[in-house]
């Protein structure tokens, strides 16, 4: 399974990797996922009646006022995704909130018509859909071990920004609304995987789940993300954003340990970033303290 | 005919009787509208075509013998921030310019569609509702018909001096803090806001979505009844609305307060309040007591913490509410490229490039809000902001509880609690504005009742030296609007100050 990388910049050109023989047995090193999944299977929006199914169809189209977030407008909740949400958290033996919240992430994106995600997860120690949870992998040595999950939570997609050709040659940004609204679960594993076997089997075991439950069909484009944390003992997180497939999800890993366990030889901190994954190599996209000022608040509190 | 003196419940028999049509009714609102609107200015905009045509099916209809809504055919005036299919409503803001709103909210499919009201006009409030004088609207000063000299109050202040003034006939406000009670105190005419979840928001431009209410700004109690027992009840669309049934409070007011238990909280009769108020409050009290009702001091130990309290939640779901504001898809977008591209440069400069969108959406928002919503917005997102959120925002929604458990406890030895509305009578235009906090203080015996959740009414108490209107107000249990409806009523109809005008 190991492969030899060539010789790679990252975007700061600080580190060079050559030729570096990976030892996978790592020890120190700990893996937290986090899954988001659309619950593409659900007809209607996460908080309107619009068609949930935006793809292959035309841009703007499937939007309302109360999607749009247009003046005056209040969001409903859509029972079938609540019913979604928890036979997924029974399947994962997860615990789930007797009292449900939302909260608002405020950020501002054009994607997102209101200026702000509704959510369920609160930094500040808000209650999310469902606690706990766990999945049971087989290990590479034959064993059986459980992976803890430690929440799961509901929230709306963004809508989706066009460009003609790559964002930074495209003339011009055209944005579609028709996904702005659907319905996402998030969930997060506890930093309890050591390995990219683990969390190839891991996220095999999660998609069996979920096809078998029929909250979503995988299969469709952008359906299954996920975001990777890595860390090494004493060492600051990165986190690889959105990854599309298992497969990536496992070269990623292989990577970026690689990577942090050359700048550690160096004797170098790792510092906290947010990488995205090529194809071939993780590469950076910002570090800590950027663009990442949010605030939250409650809405319709009683 | 001065058909623009009537009230809704007594023009209604006319027009059911066919004895007057909608669109005489109509048109005599108008001629006082054109006569008196240049001194009051309490309309943002106004539909005399539209409404004209509406008056005459209404009129075509009854002709007919078609079976026509409660309200059919008695003009309505709506504060600028409910939404009406295929009108601006720009709640007092240069930022919804042009923007025309594609639905219906749920009190305007009550009121006008089923009920048959029809709509003449925007009125008048302070821009988003901030404020308690209708000074910081966009679309300039509303006048207090009393003193033209004097606030009408706020943020419902256009609603409340088009009923001072009889431009119309009954109008809708909303209450955030005291947004319905302030203008009609202020202006000698009826407001209640109704119990949290007695009626729908949805279509009320959200300002402060857990203390916010939509209600009646009328002439007299019996309008304010009529008007908030169609307009309540449970709505699909907002899941905050109760699922309760509604009383028919119009045929429930008589009957007089016989055994009514009416406390009065010791907080708001104190040193801060203007002595002539409370000595109208008094002298209201008395007359209540030989009406029959037993009374009883009591009180609300956590009221001292009510504003700031207020103050933070109010300003923190603002940012909130107002972030969807950026130009991109309606309303006010700028054209000022010089502007984005300084923004640009000076962002740059400080070394976090930022994108041309960005810088318009900065540039648009610079230019759309006025002063005092922009300090709301950066009061609130400070109080959001990740670290101080606990302190502020979670902290300021414990002491809401303990307000709340005031209001309830205090409400379980009273039927109901009564009060003055407003710490003083209407102030000078001009006079508060450079002042925020001044302002504020204003709401000190408003914002509790939004906090606690709890339904109030104001009505017209008496009037001070200036000949200026005193608001009393009258406090309920929750979803027991019945019992403060039916005490205002008593108590207005043995003060008839209603049948008092301003001279315009």
């Amino acid at each position: 399974m190991s492969t030899k990388p060539k010789t790679n910049e990252d975007k700061s050109g600080k580190y060079i990797i050559d030729n570096w023989e990976v030892d996978y047995s790592v020890s120190g090193v700990v893996i937290g996922l986090e899954i988001h999944l659309q619950l593409n299977q659900l007809k209607t929006k996460l908080f309107c009646s619009c068609d949930s199914e935006y793809r292959g169809k035309e841009p703007n189209t499937h939007c309302c006022p109360v999607c749009m977030g247009l003046p005056g407008v209040l969001p409903k909740i859509n029972n079938s995704a609540v019913d979604f949400a928890t036979t997924l958290a029974i399947s994962l033996e997860a615990d789930i909130s007797e009292k449900q919240f939302f909260h608002r992430k405020n950020y501002y994106y054009p994607d997102m018509p209101k200026n702000y995600q509704t959510t369920q997860y609160n930094r500040g120690g808000g209650v999310p859909f469902a606690n706990g949870g766990k999945i049971t992998i087989k290990t590479q040595q034959g064993n059986s071990r459980e992976i803890q999950m430690d929440r799961m939570h509901l929230e709306d997609d963004p809508g989706k920004l066009v460009h003609i050709g790559t964002f930074v040659t495209s003339p011009y940004t055209k944005v579609d609304y028709n996904r702005c609204g659907t319905t996402l679960i998030e969930m997060v594993t506890k930093p309890e995987i050591y390995d990219a076997e683990e969390a190839r089997a891991f996220l095999n075991k999660l998609r069996a789940i979920i096809s078998h439950i029929g909250i979503s069909d995988i299969a469709k484009d952008g359906s299954f993300r996920v975001d990777v944390n890595i860390s090494f003992e004493n060492q600051k997180r990165c986190e690889i954003k959105n990854i599309g497939s298992v497969r990536d999800v496992e070269k990623a890993i292989r990577w970026e340990i690689m990577r942090q366990k050359l700048l550690i030889k160096q004797g170098k901190m790792i510092n906290q970033e947010t990488r995205a994954w090529n194809g071939k190599q993780t590469i950076l996209l910002r570090t800590r303290g950027r663009l990442s000022v949010f605030s939250r608040t409650r809405f319709s509190t009683f | 005919m001065q058909l623009w003196k009537e009230h809704a419940h007594s023009v209604i028999e006319r027009l059911e009787s066919q004895e007057i049509t909608a669109e005489e009714l109509t048109i005599s609102c108008f001629d006082r509208i054109e006569a008196v609107e240049p001194k009051v200015k309490a309309y943002i905009s106004l539909y005399k075509e539209d409404s004209l045509k509406e008056a005459k099916k209404i009129d075509n209809k009854r002709k007919k013998g078609e079976k026509l809504g409660p309200l059919a055919g008695i003009p309505l005036s709506l504060k600028a921030n409910i939404s009406v299919n295929g009108y601006n409503n720009n709640c007092g803001s240069h930022i919804l310019e042009g923007y025309i709103a594609p639905f219906d909210a749920f009190v305007v499919k009550k009121l006008i569609r089923e009920a048959g009201a029809i709509f003449i006009g925007h009125l008048n409030m302070d821009e988003f509702a901030m404020g308690s004088s209708t000074e910081s609207s966009y679309f300039g000063n509303t006048h207090n018909p009393w003193d033209l000299a004097k606030v009408p109050g706020g943020s419902s202040g256009g609603s409340a001096a088009a009923m001072a003034a009889d431009e119309g006939i009954m109008t809708l406000g909303s209450d955030t803090g005291g947004s319905i009670r302030c203008p009609a105190s202020y202006t000698g005419t009826v407001g209640i806001k109704p119990t949290y979840g007695r009626n729908s928001r949805y279509g009320i431009v959200a300002y402060s979505n857990s203390l916010e209410q939509v209600g009646p700004l009328a002439k007299c109690v019996k309008d304010s009844s009529l008007m908030l027992q169609i307009m309540a009840g449970y709505d699909d669309m907002d899941s905050t609305s109760a699922n309760l049934p509604v009383d028919s409070y119009s045929e429930m007011l008589e009957g007089g307060i016989d055994d009514l238990t009416i406390g009065i909280p010791k907080e708001f009769m104190t040193d801060g309040i203007d002595p002539e108020i409370i000595n109208t409050v008094k002298s209201n009290i008395s007359s209540l007591e030989k009406m029959g009702a037993q009374i009883q001091e009591i009180s609300l130990p956590n009221l001292k913490y009510a504003l700031p309290t207020y103050y933070i939640i109010a300003m923190s779901e603002a940012s909130s509410n107002l972030a969807r504001y950026d130009g991109l898809r309606y309303g006010y977008r700028t054209k000022n490229k010089e502007k984005i591209k300084e923004i640009q440069t000076r962002f740059k400069a400080a070394k976090i490039p930022i994108s041309q969108t960005a810088a318009e959406f900065m540039v648009t928002r610079m230019e759309g809000f006025g002063s005092e919503v922009k300090r709301r917005i950066i009061l609130g997102t400070y109080a959001l902001s990740a670290g101080y959120a606990d302190q502020y925002y979670v902290r300021a929604q414990k002491v809401r509880t303990l307000i709340k458990n005031d209001f309830i406890s205090a409400l379980k030895k009273c039927d109901i609690l009564m009060g003055p509305t407003m710490p003083n009578t209407a102030f000078s235009i001009g006079t508060k504005t450079n002042n925020p906090m001044e302002m504020y203080m204003e709401d000190i015996l408003t914002v509790p009742i939004n906090l606690a959740a709890v339904p109030s009414i104001s009505i017209n108490g008496g009037f001070d030296t200036n000949n200026m209107p005193i608001g009393i107000q009258f406090i309920g249990k929750y979803f027991d609007e019945k019992t403060i409806l039916k005490t205002a009523y008593t108590l207005e109809q043995k003060l008839q100050l209603f049948k008092r005008k301003p001279q315009l």
